[in-house]
């Protein structure tokens, strides 16, 4: 396999230098959902050494104190809108030691330059994996007016719940229950949002640690979730809707102009899909709640 | 010093507004980062504000445009509206307007 299928972006890799790609967490990606609009070309290629040249990072963080990959990661805004630069540092050292993404959305063209922790060793690793692919795809997702979200979401017949809230709120929990009730999850972690010949829908992503199968489903209800004692369902209309949605996006805007077309999307889906608090208790009652619901 | 009489300044150089519908929300930047944790959603009073702000009318001549044009307390307001500015003062997207000397 040579390309990877993200929602409407098809990534071609043109070429591996001193890497043995490795079809790990995005093995299954490997055909559209929806005809591509755009094709990035990747190369990747091993490095001496990483020249940040004194660039100072929009953003920064690091993987939680349990992770098998424990790194640190940094953003740079490059010379545009259109070019990001994703560092990460890998603290255990093994197989990579640093790694730098050059993201052109301008040429479409999208390069990694991976140092390997043992002078000169060959490496193996998967294209998109952990947090290369997701810092990858934030940008990914934004250049095709798209956005990522904390989030699960599962396809009801056709219709499509997203489920977002923070770590921790209930969102694998509320997977479950649908699953329990004969829906398709789509997704229980993170979606990729975006607009489909007008229609607002969901996409599955490679996520990290197990392979994700390619899913999608058209959006029919939001909700924002929160534990309650008892199933609660009130609908935010507005401004404060798309706020609290946007709450739960993953998003490093460094500029005026990202910033600006990441809002507009976000707005855009909440003024369109229903957006809803919902205070559930973990029982299949709150699926028949929201299925009833009009 | 900051009361009725003070002309404020929306520093749209530094935030992203969005509408929708009468409502709208502030995205600040700093460095021209998105600060996502610091954004305000504004109702339609404080929308109303926003957009009445034009670097010359003060507080006290913003809420006596707003006071005709819709059905609200004039003191709730006014509480709101003090409250709103000093709010984005707080996140750095509104300043006053120093008259030049003469």
């Amino acid at each position: 396999m040579m390309e990877i299928c993200l929602p409407l972006i098809n990534l071609k890799f043109e070429r591996f230098e001193r890497i043995n790609p490795v079809w790990d967490v995005s093995k299954e990606f490997n055909r559209p959902l929806v005809n591509p609009q755009l094709l990035f070309t990747c190369i990747y290629k091993t490095a001496d050494a990483i020249a940040l040249n004194g660039l100072k990072p929009c953003f920064s963080g690091h993987s939680f104190a349990e992770s098998v990959i424990p790194c640190e990661w940094k953003i740079f805004r490059a010379d545009s809108s259109e070019r990001v630069l994703i560092y990460i540092h890998f603290f255990n050292q093994i197989e990579i030691a640093e790694l730098l993404a050059t993201v052109d959305c301008c040429q479409k063209l999208i390069t990694v330059e991976a140092v390997p922790a043992v002078e000169g060793r060959q490496l193996s690793f998967d294209p998109l994996f952990h947090p290369l692919g997701s810092l990858l795809m934030i940008y990914l997702a934004g250049y095709s007016r798209g956005f990522l979200i904390h989030a699960s979401g599962v396809d009801d017949g056709g219709k499509g719940f997203l489920f977002t809230g923070r770590s921790g709120i209930g969102k694998s929990t509320m997977s479950r229950l649908w699953s329990n009730e004969g829906a398709t999850v789509v997704n229980d972690d993170r979606m990729w949002i975006q607009q489909v010949n007008g229609i607002w829908t969901m996409f599955s992503i490679p996520m990290m640690h197990y392979a994700q199968k390619p899913a999608m489903a058209p959006l029919s209800k939001i909700f924002l979730l929160s534990q309650n004692r008892e199933n609660t369902v009130q609908q935010v209309a507005g401004a404060k809707g798309a706020l609290l949605l946007m709450q739960n996006c993953i998003q490093h805007l460094f500029d005026r102009q990202l910033t600006t077309s990441h809002v507009d999307a976000v707005f855009n889906a909440a003024g369109s899909i229903p957006v809803y608090e919902l205070g559930f208790k973990p029982d299949s009652e709150i699926v028949e709640i929201i299925r009833t619901l009009h | 010093m900051m009361d009725f009489c003070t002309v404020f300044r929306l520093k749209s150089e530094r935030l992203v507004a969005k509408e929708a519908g009468s409502e709208m929300v502030l995205v600040p930047l700093v460095n021209d980062i998105a600060s996502m944790t610091d954004m305000l959603a504004l109702n339609e009073v404080a929308a109303s504000i926003v957009k009445a702000m034009d670097g010359k009318k003060s507080l006290d001549e913003i809420c006596r445009l707003i006071y005709e044009e819709y059905e609200v307390d004039e003191q709730v307001l006014r509480d709101d509206a003090m409250k709103f500015i000093t709010q984005a003062i707080e996140k750095n997207i509104v300043e006053p307007v120093v008259a030049p000397v003469k």
